[in-house]
C-alpha cells in the first residue's frame, strides 16, 4: 500500500524568467510525496487549481526505488534516483542528489532540498476531514526522432490517472499550513528548483491518503518532432576527459556448449524490425538485413570517466560542468547482415547489459542513446569491509575531502545493483579478484603501448583471430579492428522499452584523443558474475534480464566464475568525444 | 492537410512532362488540386511556372531548413531531381519532417533500399511513401498486380484459398528496347552499370533469433550470366534498328532495375511466394556485349574524374527525346509468370506509350490519389497499391482512368490455370 502526502501552493517569483516554462505567476504547484515502506518519491508539478487540484503534470521527481525509477521515467515522468530520508516525528523529508551548485563539478553527497511540515495524518495542528481526490497527471513521452535522432525528439503525450482512497483533507487549527522549504545555502544550478526558494510556503491545501498506481495511459497523438537543441535535455554531445578502462575479453567459442542462440537473444533488440508485422496494412518494406554477432568475444569493462562534459549544455549548465562516472559494460561486436551480399558491414559494439552509477548518466543513455542503463554502486575493499566510491572516484562520505585524490579504478572490487538508494550497496552483481596484490597496472607486468603503435596495430579490444564466419572475415574484421581503439562506434535501439513511439536504431560514435595509453596486465583476475533478483511486480529493465542471461550461457543462471589470464585483459587511459551520427548529408546515416 | 502538390526537379526533362501533366490535372480537377514547381534554378522556374500558371519555390537541399520550409503547406512532394542518389534521402526526409507524403520517380537500386529504411516508419506517421513511381518500376507493377489479382481470381472460391499463400514458380518482367533516353537517363544507366544484378531468389533468411526461415531473397548474379528470349510482338517501331527487325522472339538480358524489388514487395502482400523474380531488358547483340564489357570496367567508371567527364560528355546531348520522337517510340513490357512445375501461368505483353509520357501521366495520378486520399494511404507502399488496377483497365483504358490512355494488353502469349501442387 502506498500512502500520500500532496500539498498545493501558489509561489510568487521574483524574475518573469521561469526554467521550467511555467505559465503565469503566480505559479501553482504541486508537491507529492509518496511512500510505501523505505520506498518514496517526491514529484513536483504544476496544478490546474490549488484549492481542487485535478490536473497535474509533473516537472521533476526524485525517488529512491531504483528499479520505478527507470519505470516511471520510461513512462513520462522525469525522474532522478536520489537519497531520500523522512523523519516521521518532525515531517521532515530530506533529499540528496547529484546536482550542481557554484562548482564547476557536480556534488553528490550534498542536501539538494529538505521539506519540512510533511504529515501523513492528524496531529496537534491538524485535523482531518473525508474527501475525493481525483487527479490525473500529464506527462510527455519522448524518444529521439526514427529518422534524425541525434537532431530531432518524437514525443507524445500520456494521462496518467491514479486511483486514491481513503482521502482525507488536512485542514489547520489556527494558523494556516505552512511548508518549510530548504534550498540550502544557495539554490542548486542545475537541477533547476525555480520557483522554489528558500521560504516558508503557505500551503493552499494538503491531501492524505493511500494511492495506487495505474498500468494503464491514456495516450495523446504523437506530436511534430522537436529540435534536441530547443529541449531540455538537449544534444547529446559529450567529451569525457581522464577515462579509465580495464577491460576483460572473454571468449565465447572456447564454451563446451554452443551459445549461437544466447548471443542472439542478447542482441535481440537490434533485430526489432524483424518482428513487426509485414502484412499489406502495415505497409511496411520486407526487412532485408539483420545484425549479428560478428566474433564470439565477449568484452566486459569496468570504467572510470573522470570528467564528463557535455559540449552543447542548456543552461544553466555551462561547457566546463563536469561529472564523473563509473561504468560496468557488456559489449559485442556486431554487424548488420545485408541479405544480399556476402560481407558483413558497420562493425559496431552492442551493449546488452550496462550498469552506472549516475543517475543523470542513466536517464541521458536511456532517454536518448538507447542504453539501457541501470544504476550499481562501485565498491572497493577497506579495513572496515566494502566501501560505495562516489562516481568521481573519491570514497563516499568523504564530503569535507573535496579534494582528495580519486581511489584507483583497480581498487574496485564489487559492483552492486542498487535497490534503494541509500548508503548501503545492494546484492552483489559483479566481484573481481587479482591473483596477486590488486595492483593490475604493475608495470613489471604490463606493456605500455602509446598513440602511434597503437595506431599501427590496432588490435585490443577485438583481434583478427576472432573472426571465425565468412561474412565477418576480411574486411569487415579489419575495419572493426582498426576502430576498437582510437575511434568506435557504438549501436543501439531507442527507446529501451516500449514507450508507445517509434523504435529505431541509434549509431554513436567514440572518438579517442591521441594522448591513449595502454597496457596488457599479465596477472589472473577472476571475475564472478551474479544473477540479478528482477521485481516481476513491475515492468522489468531489460539491463539486469539481459545481464541474468549472461550468466546463464557463462555459468548455472545464478553465478558464472571466470578466471582470465594474459591476453585476456587490457588497460586504457584516455580522452574521447562522443557525437551521434545523424547527419542530413550523410547517405549512410539510415539504416 | 493541403491539396498541393508540389514537383521537385521540375525544369529537368522528365520534370517538364510532369510539369505539363500536372497542368491537365489541375485543370480537369476544376482547381480541386494545384502543383507548385520547385528546384534549384530560379530563373528555369520562374519561366517555367509563368508559362504553367503555377507558383514556384527555389531551395537547395543540402539545407535542411531550407528544405522543410520549401514543404511547408504541401501535400505531396514529387521527387523528380535525378541524379536520385544526391536528393532523395534528404528530400524524403524534409518530406518526413515537414509531414508530406514523398513520391519519386527513382530508378536507382541503391536508392530505393535507402528509402527502405524511410518507408519502415511511414505508417505511423500517417505519411506515404511511394518510390520509383515512374514507368520504371510503375508500368511493370501495374500489369504484375493485375496478373496476381487474375491467378487469385482463377482459383476456386473457397475462403480457405484466398488466404492461403500461393507458391510461384519464376516471376520475369521484360522490357523493350530504348533508343531515345533523356539526358538524366544516361547519367542513371551510367552510374548504375554494376558487375551484378540484383534478382530474388528462395532463400534462407536468419531471422534474428539463430534461426532460418525460407523466403525470397535479394540476390546478385554476375551481369550477362542470365539471358532470356522473350516475345516482345512483332510492331516494327519507325526507328527500329535493322538487327531489331528480327521478328517478336529477341533477347533480353537481366538487368538491375528496381522493378525486381518492387514486384518483390507486391508479390509477398499478394501473399504469393515466388521461387525466382528476375527483370530483363531486351538488347541486341551490340548492347550485350557493351553491358557486360561495361560491368568490367565498373571500378573505372565509379571514379570521379570518370564520372565527371562522363556527366561533361551527356551534356553535349539533348535534353532528351522531342515530341515527335516519344510519339514513334512506344514500349512494351512483357511479364511472365510461372507454377512451381515451371507450367507458364501468366504471359501479358503490355503496350505503354513511350517511358517519358507515361512516367508523367502515373506519377501525376499518383499524386493525385495521394492527395484525394485524406491520409488513407500511408506507408511504404507500391505505385500498383495507390493506382490498383484491375486487367480491364489495363486493357481498354476507361475515360476515368485517363492516366493510362493509349496503352493496350495482350494476354494471349500464355495462360494456364494454377496447379494443384502451388495451391
Amino acid at each position: 500500500m502506498i500512502d500520500f502526502w500532496l500539498g498545493t501552493c501558489e509561489i510568487h517569483r521574483p524574475s518573469a524568467e521561469n526554467l521550467w516554462g511555467l505559465p503565469g505567476n503566480p505559479n501553482k504547484m504541486a508537491i507529492e510525496v509518496m511512500h510505501d515502506g523505505n520506498a518514496w518519491a517526491v514529484l513536483l508539478s504544476s496544478v490546474d487549481d490549488v484549492h481542487d487540484p485535478r490536473d497535474l503534470s509533473c516537472l521533476l521527481g526524485f525517488t529512491n526505488a531504483a528499479n520505478p525509477c527507470n519505470v516511471w521515467h520510461d513512462r513520462g515522468f522525469p525522474l532522478l534516483d536520489a537519497i531520500i530520508e523522512f523523519d516521521k516525528a518532525t515531517g521532515a523529508l530530506k533529499i540528496t542528489s547529484p546536482c550542481f551548485h557554484e562548482a564547476p563539478v557536480m556534488e553528490y553527497e550534498r542536501m539538494l532540498l529538505a521539506l519540512s511540515g510533511i504529515q501523513f495524518g492528524a496531529s496537534a495542528s491538524v485535523t482531518v476531514s473525508a474527501t475525493t481526490l481525483v487527479t490525473r497527471y500529464t506527462q510527455s513521452l519522448q524518444s529521439p526522432d526514427a529518422l534524425q535522432p541525434g537532431l530531432l525528439l518524437q514525443q507524445r503525450t500520456v494521462t496518467w490517472q491514479p486511483a486514491r482512497s481513503n482521502v482525507t483533507q488536512l485542514l489547520p487549527i489556527g494558523n494556516a499550513l505552512n511548508l518549510d522549504v530548504n534550498l540550502g545555502p544557495k539554490p542548486p544550478r542545475s537541477p533547476c528548483l525555480e520557483p522554489l526558494t528558500t521560504s516558508v510556503v503557505t500551503l493552499a491545501g494538503a491531501w492524505v491518503g493511500t494511492i495506487t498506481l495505474p498500468s494503464q495511459a491514456k495516450l495523446g497523438p504523437i506530436c511534430a518532432p522537436e529540435k534536441l537543441s530547443d529541449t531540455a535535455i538537449g544534444i547529446p554531445s559529450y567529451r569525457f576527459d581522464d577515462v579509465e578502462a580495464i577491460g576483460f575479453r572473454v571468449d565465447l567459442g572456447g564454451l563446451e556448449q554452443d551459445v549461437t542462440s544466447d548471443m542472439a537473444a542478447l542482441i535481440a533488440p537490434l533485430n526489432f524490425h524483424l518482428n513487426q508485422p509485414t502484412d499489406p496494412g502495415a505497409a511496411v518494406p520486407l526487412p532485408d538485413f539483420h545484425y549479428e554477432v560478428a566474433a564470439p568475444m565477449l568484452l566486459i569493462e569496468l570504467l572510470r570517466y573522470g570528467r564528463m562534459k557535455s559540449t552543447d549544455p542548456r543552461p544553466p549548465l555551462t561547457v566546463n560542468d563536469a561529472q564523473g562516472q563509473h561504468e560496468l559494460v557488456v559489449r559485442l561486436l556486431v554487424g548488420r547482415v545485408d541479405e544480399d551480399t556476402a560481407q558483413a558491414q558497420m562493425p559496431a559494439a552492442y551493449a546488452p547489459a550496462i550498469f552506472v552509477d549516475n543517475t543523470w548518466s542513466k536517464t541521458l543513455g536511456r532517454d536518448l542513446l538507447g542504453y539501457d542503463k541501470c544504476l550499481a554502486d562501485f565498491c572497493v575493499e577497506r579495513s572496515n569491509g566494502l566501501v560505495r566510491l562516489l562516481p568521481d572516484g573519491r570514497l563516499a562520505e568523504q564530503t569535507a575531502a573535496i579534494d582528495s585524490d580519486p581511489v584507483p579504478l583497480e581498487d574496485v572490487r564489487r559492483i552492486a545493483v542498487v535497490d534503494t538508494t541509500n548508503p548501503t550497496p545492494g546484492p552483489t552483481l559483479f566481484e573481481i579478484d587479482y591473483s596477486a596484490d590488486g595492483s593490475a597496472a604493475d608495470s613489471s607486468t604490463s606493456l605500455n603501448l602509446g598513440s602511434a603503435i597503437l595506431s599501427t596495430l590496432g588490435a585490443i579490444r577485438w583481434k583478427l583471430s576472432d573472426f571465425n564466419a565468412a561474412q565477418f572475415s576480411g574486411a569487415f574484421a579489419r575495419q572493426a579492428i582498426s576502430d576498437s581503439v582510437m575511434a568506435f562506434t557504438c549501436v543501439q535501439t531507442t527507446p529501451v522499452v516500449n514507450r508507445e513511439l517509434e523504435r529505431t536504431w541509434v549509431t554513436t560514435r567514440f572518438v579517442v584523443d591521441s594522448d591513449i595509453s595502454v597496457s596488457f596486465p599479465t596477472d589472473i583476475a577472476t571475475l564472478t558474475l551474479h544473477a540479478v533478483p528482477i521485481d516481476s511486480s513491475s515492468e522489468p529493465s531489460s539491463g539486469p534480464a539481459m545481464w541474468n542471461r549472461l550468466c546463464q550461457m557463462l555459468g548455472d543462471g545464478r553465478t558464472a566464475q571466470l578466471r582470465l589470464g594474459a591476453g585476456s585483459r587490457y588497460r586504457i587511459r584516455c580522452s574521447m568525444k562522443l557525437t551521434i551520427d545523424d547527419s542530413l548529408s550523410s547517405d549512410d546515416s539510415t539504416v | 492537410m493541403s491539396d498541393r502538390i508540389l514537383l521537385y526537379g521540375a525544369t529537368g526533362y522528365s520534370g517538364q512532362l510532369i510539369a505539363a501533366e500536372g497542368q491537365l490535372m489541375v485543370e480537369r480537377s476544376g482547381g480541386a488540386f494545384s502543383m507548385v514547381l520547385a528546384g534549384r534554378d530560379g530563373t528555369a522556374l520562374a519561366r517555367l511556372a509563368k508559362q504553367l500558371r503555377m507558383d514556384f519555390r527555389v531551395f537547395c537541399l543540402d539545407d535542411p531548413v531550407a528544405i522543410a520550409n520549401g514543404l511547408r503547406q504541401i501535400a505531396v512532394v514529387i521527387n523528380a531531381a535525378g541524379p536520385f542518389e544526391a536528393t532523395a534521402v534528404a528530400l524524403a526526409r524534409g518530406a518526413f519532417l515537414a509531414g508530406c507524403h514523398y513520391v519519386d520517380i527513382n530508378g536507382e537500386v541503391d536508392v530505393y533500399k535507402k528509402l527502405e529504411g524511410f518507408g519502415r516508419f511511414a505508417k505511423r506517421r500517417n505519411l506515404a511513401m511511394i518510390c520509383s513511381a515512374g514507368h520504371t518500376a510503375a508500368a511493370s507493377n501495374l500489369l504484375l498486380h493485375a496478373a496476381l489479382r487474375d491467378i487469385r481470381a482463377r482459383i476456386p472460391s473457397s475462403a480457405s484459398a484466398t488466404a492461403a499463400n500461393i507458391d510461384l514458380g519464376a516471376v520475369r518482367i521484360a522490357m523493350s528496347h530504348l533508343t531515345t533516353l533523356s539526358r538524366s537517363s544516361i547519367l542513371t544507366l551510367l552510374r548504375s552499370v554494376r558487375q551484378q544484378v540484383t534478382v530474388v531468389r528462395l532463400g534462407e533468411v536468419n531471422d534474428g533469433t539463430g534461426n532460418t526461415r525460407q523466403c525470397p531473397v535479394s540476390y546478385h548474379e554476375p551481369v550477362g550470366k542470365i539471358e532470356r528470349i522473350f516475345n516482345f510482338g512483332d510492331e516494327d517501331d519507325m526507328r527500329r534498328e535493322p538487327e531489331y527487325k528480327k521478328g517478336p522472339l529477341r533477347i533480353g538480358t537481366a538487368a538491375n532495375l528496381v522493378d525486381t524489388l518492387a514486384a518483390r514487395l507486391s508479390i509477398a502482400r499478394g501473399a504469393f511466394t515466388p521461387h525466382a523474380i528476375e527483370s530483363y531488358v531486351e538488347m541486341g547483340t551490340l548492347g550485350r556485349l557493351g553491358y557486360s564489357v561495361g560491368a568490367l570496367f565498373t571500378p573505372v567508371l565509379a571514379l570521379p574524374w570518370t564520372r565527371e567527364l562522363a556527366a561533361l560528355s551527356v551534356t553535349t546531348l539533348p535534353l532528351g527525346p522531342t515530341p515527335q520522337e516519344r510519339a514513334m517510340e512506344r514500349h512494351r513490357i512483357v511479364l511472365e509468370i510461372e507454377d512451381p512445375l515451371q507450367r507458364s501461368l501468366v504471359g501479358w505483353r503490355w503496350h505503354t506509350p513511350n517511358p517519358y509520357d507515361f512516367t508523367a501521366r502515373v506519377v501525376v495520378e499518383i499524386g493525385r490519389r495521394v492527395v484525394s486520399s485524406a491520409s488513407t494511404l500511408s506507408g511504404w507502399l507500391t505505385p500498383a497499391e495507390v493506382l490498383s488496377p484491375s486487367t480491364s483497365n489495363l486493357t481498354s483504358p476507361a475515360s476515368a482512368e485517363d492516366y493510362l490512355r493509349g496503352c493496350s494488353l495482350d494476354t494471349s502469349l500464355a495462360s494456364n490455370n494454377l496447379s494443384e501442387d502451388a495451391r
